[in-house]
């Protein structure tokens, strides 16, 4: 069975959450809506009482960074103090001087905490991959978008009730 | 009240504001990036000069071997914590109104340390070898030491680099799609590459916000340490007047100080240069000042303080230094950072100070002119009266150290407009969600008015 995708351009966020709830409703009911998104110029955490809580997995990066930054912060630094140790010829240092590698560890811990994150980011947010063509440069000015993937049975549909929802313009393109 | 934006600007004049900020800035735009050019270049003039018949160029000597560089290096890491309070501090905090400003302070704070970054490299006098203070195998036996702060410097200030470009890249990614979706030629070009394909999805905006608060979570932390292991370069040593154990709050209460001061300045230049008066507002500008105040009583009540242990201490090495500095060759520079840094943040307390954008912008210039001040007597009284009374000597900068000084302020300024040229100086995205926020919470307060006038109503009917 084929399948469509429509982007509805809306003025603000009250008018897309309502076409989002109709949505909602309709795929409950019947199905036919395999995916919705929303794309807006500023973000809407109250989108989530519409569809629900989504996921966000940004912290187990950023968790997994720091542990790692921070054992290769001690690594560095103890390691390099061991071969340090033995060419030194006066005695009585530590062999792994803890509060002083206490500063390479802790920053260690933030650097790679920080470059996790970053790449948790770009992975979670679906960043560096071709977005599509259904985009229009006024989301990033002050309406409020649409996108959905229906079948084609739900199509027609799916369209006028975006139409009925004062949409301000209804793109479509059918699923190669 | 008077709020502290508008609430009637459309979102599309936001765009078409800060873009065109970018197309088309005043006269006094290009007056600035000349003179920042000639002033790079003739510091650029001194350093070759410098490398040319060493150090002694730079009257650097014994016992005064860091001079102005390290006190300059220590003013403008200072500096960069601007973008780290602005930014990190109030977006935890929840303070949206540091929205329309925490742009240009996060890229001060990029911009300073890359300018604190050359003056290790410029003392250093052979540059060539500044990769001896990295940790790398120590395969030619030069087993850099992980026990002194001067390496831990290195790797603090590489972090505090590169967290803090992450963390003004990402946070412009949304701008920069504005930006790919309403220019053309190469500016599309380059936004469409950095904007990462960004389209504003519910997905790419859940993770953004978790990644931005992670990133000013760790930033904050990462700006303290930054400014401890500096000052450690001083406490750590025993020489009088540095070995003091409030210096690493006391640095970082300077660096607040000195940043927030930098904020104001560059802030009336925006809003000047770009013609930002609808977002750069007098009572955004008023809350910035009275952050300002209370940094600075910080930093004169740890100042006080020092100055207390030391005269009460009765260690006389210590106690000659202060007195050195009080009465000494040094003292009207000592006296002038009292002066500047002590007494005149308390003209930010004047309304009528507040709202003139000369005088104000006079007096941000004096408070860093004082927080520079600090660093150099910092740095040179110590050393002209150390423990060792034969070594004893005053180090006074000639042209190589003042033209690098006064260059490095230049380099500064002139990444700064670069920057505000290419990129967006003000969030758009965040300016339209405060916008937003700020209109639903009126609307509902409304509302909530209507609701209780209903009832009233209702209970005086019955």
């Amino acid at each position: 069975m084929s399948r469509y995708r429509l982007f509805a351009l809306f003025d603000n966020f009250a008018e897309a959450r309502e076409a989002i709830i109709e949505l909602k409703v309709m795929d409950l009911r019947e199905g036919g809506v395999e995916e919705m998104r929303m794309k807006s110029p500023i973000p809407h955490p109250e989108l989530e009482e519409v569809i629900g809580a989504r996921p966000v997995f940004v912290q187990r990066f950023t968790f997994i960074g720091a542990v790692l930054g921070a054992i290769g912060g001690f690594l560095l630094t103890a390691g390099l103090s061991q071969a340090t140790f033995t060419v030194q010829p006066q005695g009585g240092k530590a062999i792994i001087p803890f509060p002083t590698d206490l500063v390479i560890i802790y920053e260690g811990t933030i650097l790679l905490g920080v470059l996790a994150t970053v790449l948790g980011f770009f992975l979670g947010a679906k960043l560096l991959r071709r977005g599509g063509t259904l985009y229009s440069s006024k989301v990033s000015e002050d309406q409020v978008g649409l996108w959905v993937e229906v079948l084609d049975s739900h199509y027609e549909k799916v369209k006028t009730m975006l139409w009925s929802h004062k949409a301000n313009e209804v793109m479509e393109e059918e699923v190669p | 009240m008077e709020e502290d934006i508008r609430k009637d600007i459309k979102w599309a004049q936001i765009n078409r504001d800060v873009l065109h900020s970018m197309q088309r800035p005043r006269r006094v735009y290009w007056i600035m990036l000349s003179v920042c050019i000639a002033l790079v270049g003739a510091g650029a003039y001194a350093v070759a000069y410098q490398y040319n018949y060493g150090m002694g160029a730079a009257l650097l000597n014994r016992p005064q071997m860091w001079g102005l560089y390290i006190a300059t290096f220590v003013f403008w890491i200072g500096v960069s914590h601007s973008g780290t309070l602005l930014s990190a501090i109030l977006h935890i905090t929840q303070s949206d109104w540091r929205k329309p400003i925490y742009r240009s302070a996060e890229a001060m704070t990029a911009f300073s340390v890359m300018t604190a970054g050359l003056f290790p490299l410029i003392h250093l006098g052979r540059i060539w070898d500044f990769y001896w203070t990295m940790p790398y195998p120590n395969e030619r036996s030069l087993w850099p030491n992980f026990r002194s702060p001067l390496l831990w410097d290195l790797v603090a200030i590489m972090t505090y680099l590169t967290s803090s470009l992450l963390f003004l890249y990402i946070g412009m990614i949304p701008d920069l799609a504005i930006c790919r979706d309403n220019t053309t030629g190469w500016r599309h070009k380059l936004y469409g590459v950095l904007a990462l394909g960004w389209q504003g999805t519910d997905r790419q905006w859940r993770n953004f916000r978790v990644t931005y608060l992670l990133m000013a979570c760790f930033l904050i932390p990462l700006a303290v340490s930054v400014h401890s292991i500096v000052a450690s370069d001083f406490a750590m040593s025993i020489m009088p007047g540095w070995h003091v154990t409030s210096f690493p709050p006391y640095f970082v209460s300077g660096a607040l100080y000195s940043g927030c001061a930098g904020i104001i300045t560059l802030f009336i230049l925006l809003r000047y240069t770009f013609r930002y008066e609808d977002y750069l507002t007098f009572p955004i500008l008023d809350k910035v000042c009275k952050l300002t105040f209370a940094i600075a009583m910080v930093w004169t009540y740890l100042n006080l303080i020092e100055f207390a242990s030391v005269w009460y201490g009765h260690n006389m090495f210590d106690k000659e230094v202060l007195i050195e500095k009080a009465s000494g060759p040094y003292a009207p520079f000592w006296w002038s950072m009292i002066v500047l840094g002590m007494i005149l943040p308390f003209a930010l307390l004047s309304h009528r100070i507040r709202r003139n954008m000369k005088l104000l912008m006079t007096v941000s210039l004096l408070l860093n002119v004082g927080m520079w001040l600090e660093r150099w007597m910092i740095v040179s009284p110590t050393l002209a009266k150390n423990h060792e009374p034969y070594t004893w000597a005053y180090h006074w900068p000639g042209w190589v150290e003042l033209t690098i000084l006064a260059a490095s302020f230049a380099w500064f300024t002139l990444l700064f407009l670069i920057f505000v040229k290419i990129f967006p100086s003000v969030s758009m995205y965040e300016v339209k969600e405060m916008l937003y926020h700020r209109r639903h919470v009126s609307d509902r307060l409304e509302r909530e008015a209507d609701d209780d006038s209903l009832v009233v109503a209702k209970e005086e009917a019955s």
